[in-house]
């Protein structure tokens, strides 16, 4: 049985909701069994690595070698009928300091699609509840181990820190697919917010704080092109984002009440050949914080990175892949001058950024099992928890490494 | 407080010329392998295109049959669309992602790769968007498949094809996607 700890408030809920409606699902009267069991379809993986860092607090405190690295995942989907189905799956996921642990409602929501205008060339999917966020190329799976390419994703883009905010959020969302002349198009829009708990508080904003941080609404848009003939996929994709922060008593909190804002442009490429694939995703984004820290604060800066990846196949088991991944957190501050003088020489320069090269090799052992491995070297700390007060003692160093070895088994 | 070591804040003590260099041109460096990249892509899709000889034929078992062209075939075969134009679900049905003519299928008629395929159908089972393809094991099955679940589309090696469509022609529609584009 899982234990929900940290979850308790927003995700509990979630579960119970979820469990009661795949029971009522489950007890719903069948034409047949066969038809019954038809309708039903789950579906699972588990992973388990190891993982070790040096002169970093990226995976633990002491730099030891960590067992914490366990991702574990169900999932279930119900066909009402020819259009509507329902959707849900629920992880465990243990990664030391990189986020929460304990078990999560991924996502849970009613699915449907159909065909526009009684015609192939358009078709609109739509779901509505707890959704995914499908706007970027690894986002909807970032917890799924044999979906992505690495155990730890370019942290530019899929910055840990945000992982619970940025993988799905309770609202809803569609797609529109349209087979044209020139090639494949897909537009995706999403409106929600994510719950958030009081260990991700401490982790976005501080340890110190006692009050209550929301996320207000995140609305996403994106368009994909993959041109006819091609293996090619390209889009660009936008997000806006606010929080708001409510301090808790007034004896014991340091902070006031506070907005922000979280604005990003991204552009993503991805290519597929014989034995080879590329993918890149770079972004803008733009991060507001008004009050909060204490009344009349504002802090407006705009950062920006990205990454390239590439992954050889050797032969039929065995790949290898190189990343370069770059992220700047103020584009006017690219030294961390400015970090150093209003932090009065407390946070060093190197937390304004963080730039990481990963090479990596994955092992296909079996059907439905596979061992992955990879080493990142890494400048700089600006991925880093918590955001606005780094902890620059447990990252005495800017330049850190990191390793892995993941066991991964799905069905 | 968080316990907060104090760095002299303007000396940069492992600042070798490489570390400048790289600080200053990185984002440079990176736009050029991002480039450079893309380039390579354009040779590598020439070269990639000697695909293996046989054709599989697409066997389909609905009243309705929309233009098959490439793009279609990939969209369903990726499990992207799921009805037919009246509304029909399409039940996709194929060989094992080992199986030789899974490899030809997939290559010859959809111009993809099976890895890229099974990639593309993960992300979609895995996000709670789709059901996974069935999976046959034989053309027994897969004709036996086709022909018994309304909606489904699934292929066949090309002669074994023709045949199936002479004995079934009342229930299967087969379909040489080539012959179709266009018209």
């Amino acid at each position: 049985m899982l234990i929900i700890r940290e979850y308790s408030q927003p995700h509990s809920a979630y579960l119970s909701l979820l469990f009661g409606v795949l029971l009522s699902i489950y007890c719903i009267p069948a034409a047949s069994q066969e038809d019954h069991n038809q309708r039903w379809q789950v579906n699972g993986f588990i992973a388990q690595g190891l993982t070790k860092t040096d002169n970093s607090g990226f995976i633990n405190f002491d730099n030891s070698l960590s067992l914490h690295l366990t991702e574990l995942g169900l999932s279930a989907r119900y066909t009402l009928d020819d259009s509507l189905s329902f959707a849900g799956q629920i992880v465990y996921l243990d990664a030391d300091n990189r986020y929460v642990k304990g078990a999560r409602v991924d996502y849970a929501f009613v699915d449907w699609q159909t065909n526009l205008f009684a015609d192939v060339k358009w078709s609109l999917h739509a779901q509505i509840g707890r959704v995914k966020n499908g706007h970027w190329l690894y986002s909807d799976t970032r917890d799924v181990p044999h979906t992505r390419l690495t155990t730890i994703l370019p942290q530019s883009i899929y910055f840990d820190g945000f992982r619970d905010v940025a993988l799905s959020s309770d609202g809803v969302a569609w797609q529109l697919h349209h087979l044209s002349d020139k090639g494949t198009w897909q537009l995706k829009w999403s409106l929600g917010s994510s719950p958030l708990d009081n260990d991700q508080r401490d982790r976005l904003f501080s340890p110190l704080a006692t009050g209550t941080l929301t996320q207000t609404f995140t609305h996403q848009v994106s368009v994909f092109f993959a041109p006819n003939n091609t293996n090619l996929e390209l889009g660009i994709s936008v997000l806006d984002s606010d929080f708001k922060y409510v301090p808790g008593a007034p004896d014991s909190e340091p902070f006031s009440r506070g907005r922000a804002t979280s604005q990003r442009v991204m552009l993503h490429v991805q290519y597929y050949a014989l034995n080879w694939e590329f993918s890149s995703e770079i972004m803008r984004e733009r991060a507001v914080i008004k009050d909060a820290l204490f009344n009349g604060f504002l802090s407006d800066e705009f950062g920006d990175g990205g990454y390239v990846q590439g992954r050889y196949m050797i032969d039929a088991r065995h790949s290898i892949l190189a990343r370069i991944d770059l992220f700047d957190k103020n584009e006017e501050d690219r030294a961390g001058q400015r970090l150093i003088e209003q932090s009065q020489g407390q946070i060093p320069e190197y937390f304004t950024s963080m730039d990481q090269v990963t090479l990596g090799w994955r092992w296909e052992i079996a059907d439905r099992w596979q061992l992955q491995t990879e080493f990142h070297r890494t400048k700089g700390a600006g991925r880093l928890t918590p955001i606005l007060f780094p902890n620059s003692s447990l990252n005495p160093k800017q330049y850190w490494s990191m390793a892995s070895i993941q066991l991964i088994h799905w069905f | 407080m968080i316990p907060i070591v104090c760095h002299n804040p303007y000396h940069r003590t492992d600042e070798s010329s490489f570390a400048v260099v790289w600080s200053s041109y990185r984002y440079h460096i990176a736009i050029l392998f991002m480039l450079s990249s893309l380039g390579i892509v354009e040779i590598a899709h020439a070269s990639n295109t000697s695909y293996v000889n046989s054709t599989p034929r697409v066997i389909i078992n609905n009243g309705v049959i929309p233009e098959v062209s490439e793009p279609f075939l990939r969209e369903v075969f990726s499990g992207k669309l799921r009805h037919w134009p009246d509304g029909q679900p399409i039940t996709v049905i194929v060989f094992p992602s080992d199986h030789p003519l899974h490899h030809e299928f997939i290559q010859e008629r959809l111009h993809m790769f099976p890895y890229q395929i099974e990639r593309i159908w993960n992300k979609r089972i895995y996000s709670g968007r789709a059901v996974p393809p069935l999976i046959v094991s034989s053309i027994e099955q897969m004709h036996h498949a086709v022909a018994n679940i309304r909606g489904a589309i699934g292929y066949l090696p090309e002669g074994v094809a023709e045949q199936e469509h002479r004995d079934t022609q009342s229930l299967l529609q087969h379909v040489n996607t080539y012959a179709r584009q266009g018209g």
